[in-house]
């Protein structure tokens, strides 16, 4: 097998892994509501985080597994395929298909495969073209918005500075915003909120919880990945979850302090809001900085397909009025977690292309060459009256 | 020496702020805090931020006296008076000051006075021209 059909395979892998992964997050969060448990919003962003990190890493988890088989050090028992699970069930009779239609269908990823990285005329080729447009256009679009932010950044007026943590205030900023570089984190402020103390304090007291979790780093990495995963329908899906979660914490975790009024800050993302409406209008178009890279207190731009702005921030103040949240230790969340990880990883390890014939999938093929011999044998048969 | 931003336009912030500067003549920033209203609950490490930032922007000039920095307009009201009124007028109005003109003489209720004084105002320019 040549590197290109490695790459393309735990590409097409881990498109499949996306997908299953949401729908357990789905499945999860269906099964808590139904149970009428309602998780805090830091541990449910915690878990996600996890397991989206658990999805990236399944090819090299399943690679280590794969070569602890060759050397024996796992059972080679311990194998699950999917592929091979369901010549068995056909075996057994549970799938009422033709054996001929049953292997086509089994081949089809392979044939698919091939067709793209030979660039068949036709589908192959729509495929490669496909795939190649769509990563050159969310990959320049991720490039234009990096140098964008970057230009917005420098163009900022520096207010403080401690250790890696710089304040900006911005006279473009919409709304307070958090960003990073490699090492230096930045808190970009509209230079109007100086002259509300009140709510630059909160939002300060936002942005440096959106810090502390990381949200910034989650956004680029998430970003990042958008040219691979562009025509993946549950990309968008983990990506709206992430971002409703990354709010709703921040702002669960920023209001649990004992000194910060529930009122006042509900208040302070209204004003925000409509600040930020203010001056989108204001500079129409001019030194805007999208969504990539950057995480920001409230969202002001109405999005494609998306929840319109009034409707998230409706969410996010009737989230902060909701009261008793479930707080676990991090160990149940982890033990509870760990089935969901474990799916994962078998679902990742489920959909590889089997290593080799197995006694069954002899058998399928001698099913279908049998099927053949009868077929050419009652060529000469006179049909049955 | 600190770097410059070139921005040529204020925000309400700022502009709020020139605005007392250009009353005062120059002044410090506790007299700046000092002539903003009562209510205006600002601190003043807010305060010498702003001032700051007009500094970069090239707003205003900044002199040490003792430990103080004093701030003195680079330019008058009447300049950014227009600056900005070109600009609504370039942005907003596609580069047609009657348009602007008759916004304004359309949304306000000007009395009989206001009227007139625009008509001076417009009866001396043309006199200017035509000289």
């Amino acid at each position: 097998m040549t590197l290109l059909n490695q790459t393309f395979d735990i590409y097409v892998d881990l498109n499949i892994t996306l997908a299953l992964t949401a729908l357990i997050w789905l499945a999860a969060k269906l099964v808590l509501a139904r149970l009428g448990r309602r998780l805090a919003f830091n541990y449910q962003l915690g878990v996600l985080n996890g397991l989206f990190a658990v999805m990236v890493l399944s090819p090299v988890a399943v690679a280590v597994y794969q070569n602890m088989q060759m050397a024996q050090v796992v059972p080679a028992a311990g194998t699950v395929n999917l592929a091979d699970y369901a010549v068995s069930q056909y075996l057994r009779g549970g799938i009422a298909i033709p054996a001929e239609d049953f292997q086509a269908l089994l081949g089809l990823r392979s044939r698919l495969t091939d067709s793209v990285l030979s660039f068949a005329p036709g589908l192959g080729m729509g495929i490669v073209l496909f795939l190649l447009a769509g990563f050159a256009y969310f990959g320049s679009k991720l490039i234009v918005s990096i140098f964008r932010l970057a230009r917005m950044l420098s163009a900022c007026h520096t207010w403080r500075r401690a250790g890696r943590l710089q304040l900006l205030l911005s006279d473009s900023a919409l709304v307070p915003f958090s960003a990073r570089g490699f090492r230096t984190h930045f808190v970009v402020i509209p230079t109007e909120l100086l002259a509300k103390p009140d709510d630059l304090k909160l939002v300060l007291k936002h942005e440096f919880q959106h810090l502390r979790q990381g949200d910034v780093t989650w956004e680029i990495g998430l970003e990042a990945l958008r040219p691979f995963f562009f025509w993946n329908p549950f990309y968008y899906v983990w990506k709206s979850e992430v971002e409703r979660l990354r709010e709703l914490a921040c702002d669960q975790k920023v209001t649990d302090a004992t000194n910060v009024d529930l009122r006042s800050y509900c208040m302070c993302l209204l004003r925000a809001a409509q600040a930020g409406i203010r001056r989108r209008h204001r500079i129409a178009g001019k030194d805007r900085v999208g969504n990539v890279a950057a995480v920001a207190l409230i969202e002001v731009q109405d999005r494609v397909l998306r929840r319109s702005p009034a409707q998230k921030l409706r969410r996010r103040v009737e989230a902060l009025l909701e009261k008793d949240r479930l707080r676990p230790h991090w160990s149940f969340v982890f033990l509870a977690v760990l089935p969901m990880i474990a799916i994962v990883f078998l679902s990742a390890l489920s959909i590889q292309k089997p290593a080799d014939w197995t006694q069954d999938r002899l058998m399928l093929s001698t099913i279908i060459n049998l099927e053949r011999l009868e077929t050419i044998n009652t060529f000469g048969q006179r049909p049955l009256r | 020496m600190r770097k410059r931003k070139s921005n040529e336009f204020l925000t309400e912030v700022e502009l709020e702020f020139m605005s007392e500067l250009w009353k005062l003549g120059e002044g410090s920033v506790r007299d700046i805090l000092a002539s903003l209203p009562t209510d205006r609950k600002l601190a003043y490490t807010s305060c010498a931020t702003i001032m700051r930032i007009l500094d970069e922007k090239g707003f205003v000039d900044s002199r040490k006296e003792g430990k103080t920095f004093i701030y003195t307009p680079r330019l008058t009201k009447d300049t950014y008076q227009s600056r900005s009124l070109r600009n609504l007028s370039e942005k907003l109005f596609d580069g047609t000051p009657a348009s602007l003109v008759a916004r304004l003489v359309d949304e306000y209720e000007l009395s009989d006075d206001d009227l007139e004084e625009m008509r001076a105002l417009l009866d001396r320019r043309r006199t200017d021209d035509a000289t």
